[in-house]
């Protein structure tokens, strides 16, 4: 059960040929599942992973640093990578896999590896609007309107990226003081902040909401199973975030975490991510037909200032 | 035998033996450890101390001044009330429809539907209100298309159903033991003297029975106050007091605030906890006569108790229903095909083995230190042993939240480095139930005389010796019932070890509660499903294992 | 005593069957206004659920239960003015003795000022007067005894029903609120309706005695004419210790089958096929015509209980003289008292 403690003196006796990993991530469980079971068939390396909001996985492993409980983060914001690069908590390692993947998507120390974008995305249940006699929003401004009143709603960025990128979209596009106005607006329409960022869609499956913002994957495999829902890409377009793979100083594993990183790099991993993303980073793997508008994201803006937006966030709602 | 080695051993029997004494300073160093020091670390820290910031009130100006925490303790402390209230109106006309119609088989059905949500994890029923009454529930669709009503369980109300829910059977377990023993002869007696049968249990046999209810009551209280996977998952972003904790340290890693908010936890719970230890005794009942048995209820008595208990039956078989369906179906109520898919999730069996190993152990530790510690509590002289009793007792009542930020801010770091460790978990549950082997051990050992141990010594067996060969079988039953109680909390418990679970430690009510948060509910229910069969499973086996030692024995 | 202008209880053709089992047949029994009948027998012989009848708490399965004239069928113990005392009392553990005693007359809606003097006035009769303050758990055995007693004479029931009322109390205090119960009865008329297992207890408080086993009355009489002319075997047995002898009578001479040699004089009584004989009635005398010798004896204080072997019969004699020892022969006087049963 607790491999970290079995295998971390000695890997090779006690282990044996079964190396094994454990990691943090803020994927979703299925998605994390197969990406596992791929790279354990792939390299050998087992996986025990512990799955965490972006917000939730950063701050645990901010407070457990420098005896951070994992060796990897399989998966979490772009800006958390940087700000644990810049607190020294990561650990270099120049993984010949990841040659392909152009420079803009991985650090250039090798300290993070970017396999992949999520951008946010808006779903709405189209027979609901349809009962509701509610106009189908284009844009972000539109969801002010007070006819979504108690129909909208959206993870907590306190617990989320996804609402984290959100936000920090938000305040890139209209800047800090008319940014907080539209959450101040926003707020009246939101019937609910949930702690999970795929719960907005699930609810908005479900018919128990109209609206709901989360990011592209969790709308498009619901949209792929069935569900009576639509995705919209608000006008004013979205933000997106480089998904990334970062081992902690101090792990005691590093051998196989390197071979978790280089198959993520691999072509092999590219394809297992390509199944569960709309893209990855990695020329020439998955499909490339799909055109979203993007804003001009900053990551390192969102890192830097994401205290400060989330204490004044935690006062205001 | 010997008149001078006779005096040796009868003396051993009430001193310490060297192991004893390494035992009962193990048991002594476990409880500061595990209990007093982790909660004593959330009380310093909401001050400031072990922040790096020094002594201050600069949290609780904060948490006066901040909107959001004043709501959460206002949402917990009134959901506390109102769910009590009406677990107690409900209670209490339920308990009496069992223990008065003591050979209709309904009333031992409704008996056995009454004690089912003990084995399912407390939050399983804000799923199956989801279900029905989400803005998209069963019920809900078919109020709209008749009334044109728009029901939405999310938020406060949500909460309180759901504990009524959850919290049921606690006071329900309690009332009906109280009304059990209050003499059936004193009801005749009221009736004799003119009162109606109704009156006769408003005026007697419900104040015998009131401080039963009382401590059924408070105990409810101070568990809907901590309440902390309802809120999350059914609270619709309403604050309350744990959930909100537990966001300010998973979210923020703002552990001083999470102290704070801890502190409002543990106030009530400590107050309930000292009003009930050393203010509250029972009535005298006087002794049961066997041969006299209550009156029938009369037809308007009766009338009203089926109902009252009929509806809460039928609403909890609803709710378990619900869970059972939604686990066999795509998605209960927009797709209702038959599926096993969602058992198919391979981590989550995974994370079902972590926690049976983990109550396994938690319960062997719980109720085999517990009972050492009542042996030590009553027929030795342990150092300290008021106090040590108080600590374990205590740990009973600490709220899950607060012992698990406790447990984060002890053990994260040097010199332990325990977070994360199957260890720490198994501790956790241990410690927060040893109270309940403690209790079962010393009210068994008052019983048993102490002149078998002593006759056990006079025939020349040392203190070890008596207490393996005399004092433990006759303890199993305290033992049995520490450990079943343990293992069945610990299985579905969520609050305190969410906060230490890791990778690879996983439990299967954390997880569950993850899937309920990102609004899988086909996924969570499949495990809720199968975590009340293991649940339902193992106390079935350990109960044959009871019988079967009884009947060779 | 039970005459019929002034019977106030009527129980008329009690039947009472749980399940299969009958508990109670035809069981008819007229109770007179201010008289204690005592209803004895073994446990099981119905005496308690005949009482609990009366008092409402269980339904007779055929037959009525009248008082004063009006019939009790379907009428529920708080509307029966019926008293009842508990063998363990009942009091009420959360309210005071003044309050256990307030409880019925509350019920009654009694004004306050009326319900503290006939609480005060009971209390007086109990002679707890000085107790009204206390709880229940700080009064003796006894005392919980009287507030029981005055929480039902508080409301004036036309029967006092009392079950076992005295079995949990040790033995000097027993006989002391035997006395209290028959004092009370004198004082206020009471009617009493008393069950008991303890004979004693039935002979020395009672008006009469009614004689339960197997459900079925075995004999309603005065306690003398209980004991001394018992109408059955079973009552003889039942109600203090007895010989019955078999045998048969010719010429006024009754004949012991079992022993020939054993005869006595029964000229003038109604001669049947059993004899009894209480042990007391013999009288040890050197010239008593009746020869034996003792193979037993048990020292009770006032007298000696003997076995005593004559020819084949052995017979227990209550031997009054201290001298009597194992072995020895003696001579016994013709019985004081005979009497025949079938």
């Amino acid at each position: 059960m607790d491999d970290r403690s079995r295998c971390s003196d000695d890997a090779s006796s006690l282990c044996g040929d079964s190396e094994s990993v454990t990691v943090y991530t803020h994927n979703d469980e299925e998605e994390m599942n197969a990406f596992v079971a791929a790279a354990e068939e792939a390299t050998g390396v087992s996986s025990d992973v512990l799955r965490m909001s972006s917000e939730e996985g950063w701050s645990r492993v901010d407070a457990e640093y420098p005896h951070v409980g994992a060796d990897l983060q399989w998966g979490t914001l772009h800006s958390f990578a940087l700000i644990a690069e810049e607190q020294d908590m990561l650990v270099s390692y120049d993984s010949p896999a990841w040659d392909d993947v152009p420079d803009e998507f991985k650090d250039p120390n090798g300290q993070w590896y970017g396999w992949s974008y999520w951008f946010n995305m808006v779903a709405v249940n189209e027979d609901l609007l349809e009962s509701e006699g509610l106009d189908r929003p284009e844009s972000w401004e539109d969801l002010l309107d007070p006819q979504y009143a108690g129909e909208i709603v959206m993870p907590d960025p306190g617990t989320s990226g996804t609402a984290f990128l959100f936000v920090s979209t938000m305040f890139q596009l209209l800047g800090e003081e008319e940014g907080w106005e539209y959450f101040d607006q926003l707020h009246d329409n939101v019937a609910q902040y949930v702690q999970s960022h795929s719960a907005p869609v699930q609810m908005v499956a479900q018919g128990e909401y109209a609206i709901g913002i989360s990011w592209d994957q969790a709308v498009l495999d619901r949209i792929d199973e069935g569900y009576p829902i639509d995705y919209i890409i608000p006008e004013e377009g979205v933000g997106y975030d480089l998904d990334v793979v970062f081992m902690f100083e101090g792990t005691e594993n590093q051998e196989a975490a390197e071979k978790i990183i280089d198959f993520i790099g691999s072509d092999e991993g590219m394809e297992v991510a390509a199944e569960h993303r709309s893209m990855v980073t990695k020329p020439g793997i998955g499909e490339d037909d799909q055109e979203f508008d993007f804003i001009d994201y900053d990551a390192v803006w969102a890192a830097e200032n994401r205290d400060r937006i989330m204490e004044e966030w935690q006062e205001r709602y | 035998m010997a008149g001078k080695q006779q005096t040796s051993t009868v003396n051993s029997v009430s001193k310490m033996g060297a192991g004893f004494k390494v035992a009962a300073f193990i048991i002594a160093a476990c409880l500061l450890l595990f209990i007093l020091i982790p909660v004593l670390a959330v009380l310093l820290r909401s001050i400031g101390i072990g922040s790096g910031q020094g002594l201050t009130l600069e949290f609780y100006t904060r948490f006066f001044t901040t909107s959001n925490h004043l709501e959460a303790l206002t949402n917990s402390v009134s959901a506390g009330l109102i769910s009590t209230s009406v677990i107690l109106i409900i209670s209490i006309p339920f308990a009496l429809y069992v223990t008065r119609t003591p050979r209709s088989p309904i009333s031992r059905v409704y008996r056995g539907i009454g004690l089912l949500p003990l084995v399912a994890p407390p939050f399983i029923f804000a799923l199956s209100l989801i279900i029905l009454f989400g803005r998209n529930g069963v019920v809900s669709n078919v109020m709209n298309d008749w009334f044109g009503l728009e029901l939405s369980i999310y938020g406060f109300w949500g909460v309180v159903i759901a504990q009524v829910l959850g919290y049921f059977p606690i006071a329900y377990m309690m009332i009906e033991s109280s009304l059990r023993s209050v003499n059936p002869s004193l009801e005749h007696a009221s009736q004799d003297l003119g009162a109606t049968q109704g009156r006769t249990i408003f005026s007697i046999t419900l104040p015998i029975a009131g401080t039963a209810i009382l401590k059924a009551g408070l105990l409810v209280f101070v568990m809907a106050l901590a309440d902390f996977s309802n809120p999350l998952i059914i609270g619709g972003g309403t604050p309350f007091l744990a959930s909100s904790a537990y966001l300010q340290v998973i979210g923020q890693q703002n552990l001083e605030m999470a102290a704070v908010l801890g502190v409002f936890l543990i106030i009530p719970s400590l107050l309930v906890f000292l009003f009930q230890t050393y203010i509250l005794k029972d009535h005298e009942t006087a002794s049961i006569n066997n041969s006299t048995e209550n009156n029938p209820l009369n037809p308007v008595v009766k009338a009203v108790v089926v109902f009252i208990s009929t509806l809460m039956a039928i609403f909890i078989v609803v709710m378990f229903t619900m869970v059972v369906l939604s686990a066999f179906v795509q998605i209960i109520g927009v797709n209702n095909t038959f599926t096993l898919d969602h058992f198919s999730d391979t981590t989550g069996w995974g994370y079902i083995w972590n926690s049976v190993i983990v109550s396994f152990f938690a319960a062997l530790i719980a109720a085999g230190l517990g009972i050492l510690q009542g042996y030590f509590t009553v027929r030795k002289n342990m150092a300290a042993k008021k106090l040590m009793e108080f600590i374990a007792l205590f740990g009973l009542a600490v709220p899950g939240t607060v012992m698990g930020i406790g447990y984060v801010l002890i053990f994260n770091g040097p010199p332990f480095f325990l977070t994360g460790t199957v260890l720490l978990l198994v501790m956790n549950m241990a410690f927060r139930k040893i109270g309940v082997g403690l209790e079962s051990g010393i009210s068994q050992l008052q019983q048993l005389d102490s002149s078998m141990e002593e006759a056990s010594a006079d025939l020349g067996s040392g203190p070890v010796g008596t207490f393996r060969k005399v004092v433990l079988p006759l303890l199993t039953p305290a033992f049995m019932s520490g450990f079943v109680y343990t293992f069945m909390t610990a299985m579905v418990s969520v609050s305190s070890v969410i906060f230490l679970i890791a990778p690879g430690t996983n439990l299967a009510a954390v997880y569950i509660l993850n899937l309920a948060d990102q609004a899988a509910i086909g996924r969570a229910s499949a495990m809720s499903f199968i975590l009340i069969v293991i649940v339902i499973l193992c106390m079935g086996l350990i109960k044959f294992i009871e019988r079967r030692a009884n009947t060779s024995a | 005593m039970a005459d019929q202008t002034n019977t106030l209880l009527r129980i008329e053709n009690i039947e009472k069957s749980f399940g299969d089992t009958t508990v109670l047949k035809d069981i008819s029994i007229d109770v007179a206004q201010g008289e204690l009948i005592t209803f004895i027998g073994p446990s099981g012989s119905g005496k308690t659920t005949l009482l609990r009848i009366v008092g409402g708490f269980h339904d007779q399965s055929s037959g009525e239960i009248v008082i004063s004239g009006a019939s009790m069928n379907g009428v529920p113990p708080e509307k029966r003015e019926t008293g009842m005392v508990f063998q363990n009392y009942a009091l009420f553990p959360h309210m005071t003795v003044y309050q256990n005693v307030e409880y019925g007359l509350k019920i009654a809606k009694v004004t306050k000022e009326e319900r503290r003097t006939r609480i005060e006035e009971a209390l007086q009769q109990v002679h707890l007067h000085e107790y009204a303050d206390r709880k229940p758990s700080e009064l003796s055995g006894g005392q919980q005894q009287r507030v029981a007693i005055a929480r039902c004479l508080v409301l004036k029931p036309k029967v006092l029903l009392l079950d076992e009322p005295l079995s949990n109390l040790d033995a000097n205090l027993r006989a002391y609120m035997r006395d209290e119960i028959r004092r009370l009865k004198e004082e206020l008329n009471l009617t009493i309706i008393f069950v008991t297992h303890d004979q004693d207890e039935a002979l020395s408080i009672s008006d009469r005695v009614l004689v339960l086993d197997g459900g079925l009355v075995q004999q309603l009489d005065d306690p003398s004419t209980v004991y001394q002319q018992p109408a059955n075997e079973f009552v003889a047995n039942f109600v203090g210790y007895a010989n019955i002898i078999e045998g048969t009578v010719e010429g006024g001479v009754f004949k012991a089958t079992e022993e020939e040699g054993f005869q006595l004089n029964v000229n003038g009584l109604d001669a049947k096929s059993k004899l009894v004989i209480r042990p007391e009635h013999f009288e040890v005398n050197e010239d008593g015509p009746i020869r034996g010798r003792i193979t037993k004896t048990v020292y009770h204080g006032s007298y000696t209980r003997c076995s005593v072997q004559i020819g084949q019969l052995e017979l227990l004699v209550d031997a009054r003289k201290e001298n009597v020892k194992r072995d020895m022969d003696i001579r016994l006087s013709h019985p004081t008292h005979l009497h025949f049963i079938d």
